[in-house]
């Protein structure tokens, strides 16, 4: 932390010091200041005292004489004249960057070595997405080389299939039939029975009622008497001998 | 409470009065001459059991019937008393009852024999005797006659029936002629 603060203070520094420099006109002036051009007197320019605009020949003409004229010698260690000596700045530099030297270096280098391995990760991935997608591809295209015969393959299954759902649906609905078959002919049986029942049951009946009819128009006083007496000859029967207490009738 | 338990209690009374008067039998007899005039008349069950009619037309329509079969003084008292509890219908009840409890105090055994057709008294006498031989009991035979018996003599004593008649042979006969379901 410590470390990345005085980086951080370092290059504001830095900062301040290419501004400053940028505020004093650089490129630093390598030759001694020119006098200053006079002003010209001139009324029919101007009349007021005011500094004269120079003009394209005298800007041409001053660059000429500036090429003209040699370069100035380097300032190495005169710290009395208008520009810093040089071998200052040079100190100052090496100072400079021995500090980003010590304090940016493990940041830089661990920065570098972040970036390396994400980069290392970066080609991984990118490999392995291409080894994946060239397998895709080979399955695709295995896919592709196969889909004839999955397709006869699907309508082989599909066909099978359905022979086998209308082979089942055969076989349910003549189950059916024969279930529905049989539950008819046990309901005909039943009715016929029940129909057999009710005939002989009312056949019955009749016959015991005209019989009973019958006999109660051809009893006569001497038939009630005689059963009276088969009656009570019934009752006088010891009970293993008596068939039931009733007489006959004539 | 049941009519069959009131019943009972009035035939235990009308017990205990008899035996004390020595007229148990006289009634026993009475009461059933009413209990048999009050099944065989619509018109007198209508008049006795209708609320609108008063307690004392109710009373005097049973004093004269009581005086028509002439009842005794127990006979009449007890009409009376059931009409005033509201209780007549428990006449035939208590009829009923007085008789079973006079019969088993006297050691009889009540017989019904139903015939279809009347039959003569030596006939009776001779069932009785024979029915008492059955039973080792002293034997009363109530007589009735019901035709549709068509011809035969039904018996009912001490909870047995012994059945003769010819409606039961036909009925027997068409059971067993009907086919098994």
């Amino acid at each position: 932390m410590k470390r990345r603060l005085t980086l951080g203070v370092m290059t504001v520094i830095t900062a301040w010091s290419v501004w400053a420099v940028a505020q004093k006109g650089h490129p630093l002036p390598l030759h001694p200041p020119r006098p200053e051009p006079a002003l010209s007197p001139s009324p029919a320019r101007s009349p007021s005292p005011v500094l004269a605009e120079p003009s394209k020949a005298e800007v041409r003409r001053e660059e000429a004489e500036e090429a003209e004229q040699p370069p100035a010698d380097i300032n190495w260690v005169d710290f009395g004249r208008d520009t810093p000596p040089y071998l200052a700045m040079v100190i100052n530099f090496g100072i400079l960057m021995a500090g980003f030297y010590y304090f940016g270096k493990k940041p830089v280098v661990a920065a570098l070595k972040n970036r390396r391995d994400t980069i290392a990760k970066d080609i991984e991935e990118a490999q392995r997405m291409r080894k994946e997608a060239e397998k895709r591809a080979k399955h695709y295209q295995g896919k592709l080389a196969s889909l004839e015969r999955e397709m006869a393959d699907t309508r082989a299954s599909l066909l099978s299939a359905g022979e086998a759902e209308k082979e089942r649906i055969v076989a349910e609905a003549e189950a059916k039939a024969e279930r529905m078959r049989k539950d008819a002919e046990f309901l005909v049986q039943q009715e016929r029975k029940q129909l057999r029942f009710d005939l002989q049951r009312d056949t019955v009946q009749a016959a015991i009622a005209a019989a009973e009819e019958l006999l109660r128009k051809r009893v006569t006083a001497a038939d009630q008497e005689r059963l009276a007496e088969d009656y009570l000859a019934d009752l006088a029967r010891p009970p293993s001998a008596a068939k039931s207490p009733a007489g006959g009738l004539s | 409470m049941s009519v069959q338990i009131v019943a009972r209690r009035y035939a235990q009374a009308l017990l205990d009065l008899g035996v004390e008067g020595g007229s148990l039998d006289a009634l026993v007899e009475q009461l059933a001459t009413l209990a048999g005039a009050w099944d065989a008349s619509d018109e007198l069950r209508g008049a006795l059991e209708n609320p609108l009619v008063s307690l004392e037309a109710k009373k005097a329509v049973m004093a004269e019937l009581c005086e028509q079969i002439g009842a005794s003084v127990v006979t009449r008292h007890t009409a009376a008393l059931l009409i005033d509890r509201r209780r007549i219908q428990t006449l035939p009840y208590v009829a009923q009852y007085l008789r079973e409890l006079a019969d088993k105090r006297k050691g009889v055994l009540r017989a019904e024999v139903t015939t279809a057709a009347p039959l003569g008294d030596p006939y009776y006498e001779r069932l009785r005797v024979q029915l008492e031989k059955m039973t080792g009991q002293s034997v009363v035979i109530d007589r009735r006659t019901d035709p549709a018996l068509v011809a035969g003599v039904v018996t009912r004593i001490g909870g047995r029936v012994l059945d003769g008649s010819l409606r039961t042979r036909l009925a027997s006969l068409r059971d067993a002629l009907l086919p098994q379901n």
